[in-house]
């Protein structure tokens, strides 16, 4: 567990995807809804790792396409990096 | 036996000896001068031994007395090879041997790079030279035999006269150093004739009289920015060399001296268009613009062209090839500025991997046939045979550049991209320079380089390197919400990271110069 906060990932979100962050909920679909493709979604992982100084398996993000379920991923298996 | 260049710069002498050929900040030289200035330095080349076919170095700045080292070099059938001053110790002791230069002139110092200290650290265990010219005034304590100081190479080697050497149809003239994408260097052989004809031929085909004043932003060490000016000085016209980019010295320039022909890269362009009280300066006496070394975003063009009325002509080519193919708003107004087409003088076709030409519509390698085409790369026969193609049909060379093109119907040829720029990011190809292209023309993107980072899941992710107007915050969001429309969503960068400046000193972009931009709060 660690303590970053929904408000915070949502607004690291924001500025990747360009979408306003107000309009960014849990049920936020990555694909459908931000428009990324597949690529895009690991360079969003990238993105979020090390803006918050994490470190995710890559290939757990790609499992999952709600904007919700990524963050829960985070908060869960999220570990802090050593940079 | 066609004219040579002493022959051609004697006759503009005669008929304007004092038209300023050359000025670099406030020195001037004359033509007048200059023959007699090469006249001096010549006779003093020969003296040390110097003469058809030996290398002479030249490790300085931008200078009057650059220009007459390299011209004397010439005057004697000896080749002038240009250094790029800032080059270390690793880069001298490479370099020099590789060249077979005998001897050299340095100045003393370039920015924060000691020249003549880097040589008295290298010389003799590491390197030979038989003589090291140093502009300077007091030669350092510890110097070798080999180092003089200029002004006692003048007092004690240089006549008054040297005749000029005419050389055979297949002399070289000089050796051009490319830094080359790799960082190893190349050299490349400049055929004398087949430089002159092309120079002269583009002088031609851009009308450039006496009566003009060229201003170029490149350095003179640089292949490119050499051979621009050439294309005037044989014309009999004058040439000032800014290496060091200011707008408002640039602006202040062109209106002090009325000066006709300018040249910029897109990003130098862009800068200079948002200088405050712009529209304030007089620029009614530019009558060309020359780009180069960067995508052309037509809505950049038109500026110059519709608002300031300024012809434009963007080029691709290489130091390689000297003349290249181009879009010239006279001529090709209507389509965009990434749509070349060859000059009356020089021959294209476009060719796959195996060297046969592509069927219309396809992608391929672009491959120029000019008269300047390198007879080699010195001291490097594979890569000679890899690039260079000889036509038995006139005994010209084709060069291979290694720019992807798409040959249009109507023989216009689409810049698609560097073959080596290419950004394998998934399973798609990206071409950095049409993500540039598109990042630059964002108002408050100042310029843009995007390159390839390795991505441990799509292979190669895209990295775009952004120098925003002022302190702007740019994020990949604002880019990809930008992007929408107007390119492909695989083309929108992964990765934004905005840089203090983007620095391209020859024109090109310099990756390893990028420096993260501090926000002030």
């Amino acid at each position: 567990m660690n303590n970053l906060s929904w408000e915070e990932f949502k607004n690291a979100i924001s500025d990747y995807v360009g979408v306003e962050a107000d309009e960014i909920t849990e049920e936020t679909d990555v694909y459908e809804d931000l428009y990324l493709d597949s690529l895009g979604v690991f360079g969003l992982g990238t993105h979020i790792t090390e803006n918050f100084h994490l470190e995710l398996p890559l290939s757990a993000v790609a499992t999952v396409s709600r904007v919700g379920e990524i963050f829960r991923l985070l908060v869960e298996q999220g570990t802090p990096s050593e940079a | 036996m066609p004219k040579t260049y002493f022959d051609i710069f004697n006759d503009n002498a005669e008929r304007n000896p004092d038209k300023i050929l050359l000025c670099i900040d406030d020195n001037t030289i004359t033509y007048r001068a200059f023959m007699n200035e090469t006249a001096r330095i010549a006779s003093g080349m020969k003296t040390l031994g110097i003469g058809e076919n030996d290398k002479v170095g030249l490790i300085m700045s931008n200078s009057v007395e650059w220009y007459v080292v390299y011209w004397s070099a010439i005057r004697i059938g000896a080749q002038p090879v240009p250094i790029d001053p800032q080059s270390g110790e690793m880069e001298l002791s490479r370099l020099i041997p590789a060249s077979t230069v005998k001897i050299c002139f340095a100045a003393e110092k370039y920015r924060n790079n000691h020249i003549i200290q880097v040589l008295l650290d290298l010389i003799p265990e590491k390197l030979t030279l038989e003589k090291v010219i140093c502009f300077m005034d007091k030669l350092p304590e510890n110097a070798p035999d080999c180092f003089i100081t200029e002004s006692d190479f003048r007092n004690g080697f240089c006549g008054e006269e040297c005749s000029w050497f005419v050389p055979e149809a297949d002399h070289t003239m000089s050796l051009a150093c490319t830094s080359g994408s790799t960082g190893i260097p190349k050299i490349l052989s400049v055929p004398y004739y087949g430089f002159l004809v092309s120079q002269m031929d583009m002088g031609s085909y851009l009308n450039f009289t006496s009566d003009d004043i060229m201003m170029i932003g490149m350095t003179l060490y640089h292949q490119g920015g050499f051979g621009m000016g050439l294309q005037m000085t044989l014309k009999g016209g004058t040439v000032l060399y800014q290496p060091q980019f200011q707008p408002v010295t640039f602006l202040e320039t062109v209106e002090k001296y009325r000066i006709t022909v300018i040249q910029l890269t897109s990003t130098l362009a862009k800068v200079l268009l948002s200088t405050p009280n712009f529209d304030s300066y007089d620029l009614s006496s530019v009558r060309i613009c020359y780009f180069a070394g960067e995508v052309l975003p037509k809505e950049l063009a038109d500026i110059f062209v519709k608002k300031l009325n300024i012809r434009v002509i963007n080029i691709i080519g290489s130091s390689e090839t000297a003349t290249m193919v181009v879009w010239d708003s006279a001529r090709d107004g209507e389509v965009d500025p990434s749509d070349f087409r060859k000059l009356p003088f020089t021959d294209v076709k476009v060719i796959d991997a195996k060297q046969q030409e592509v069927p219309l519509g396809e992608v391929g390698e672009l491959c120029v046939k000019t008269d300047a085409v390198i007879t080699s790369y010195f001291g490097n026969p594979e890569l000679s045979a890899e690039k260079i193609i000889a036509d038995e049909s006139d005994g010209k060379r084709w060069f291979c550049t290694g720019d992807l093109v798409q040959q249009q119907e109507d023989g216009r040829l689409r810049f698609a991209g560097r073959s080596k720029r290419i950004i394998k990011r998934g399973g798609n190809l990206v071409h950095a320079e049409e993500v540039e292209a598109c990042l630059l023309t964002h108002p408050e993107i100042a310029a843009a380089a995007v390159t390839a980072e390795d991505h441990p899941a799509i292979g190669q992710q895209i990295v775009a390197y952004i120098q925003p107007v002022g302190d702007s915050r740019i994020t990949r969001g604002q880019i990809a919400k930008y992007f929408d429309g107007k390119l492909s969503a695989y083309k929108v960068p992964d990765k934004v990271v905005p840089v203090e400046e983007i620095p391209k000193d020859i024109g090109k972009i310099q990756f390893k110069y990028l420096r993260k931009k501090e926000y002030t709060k």
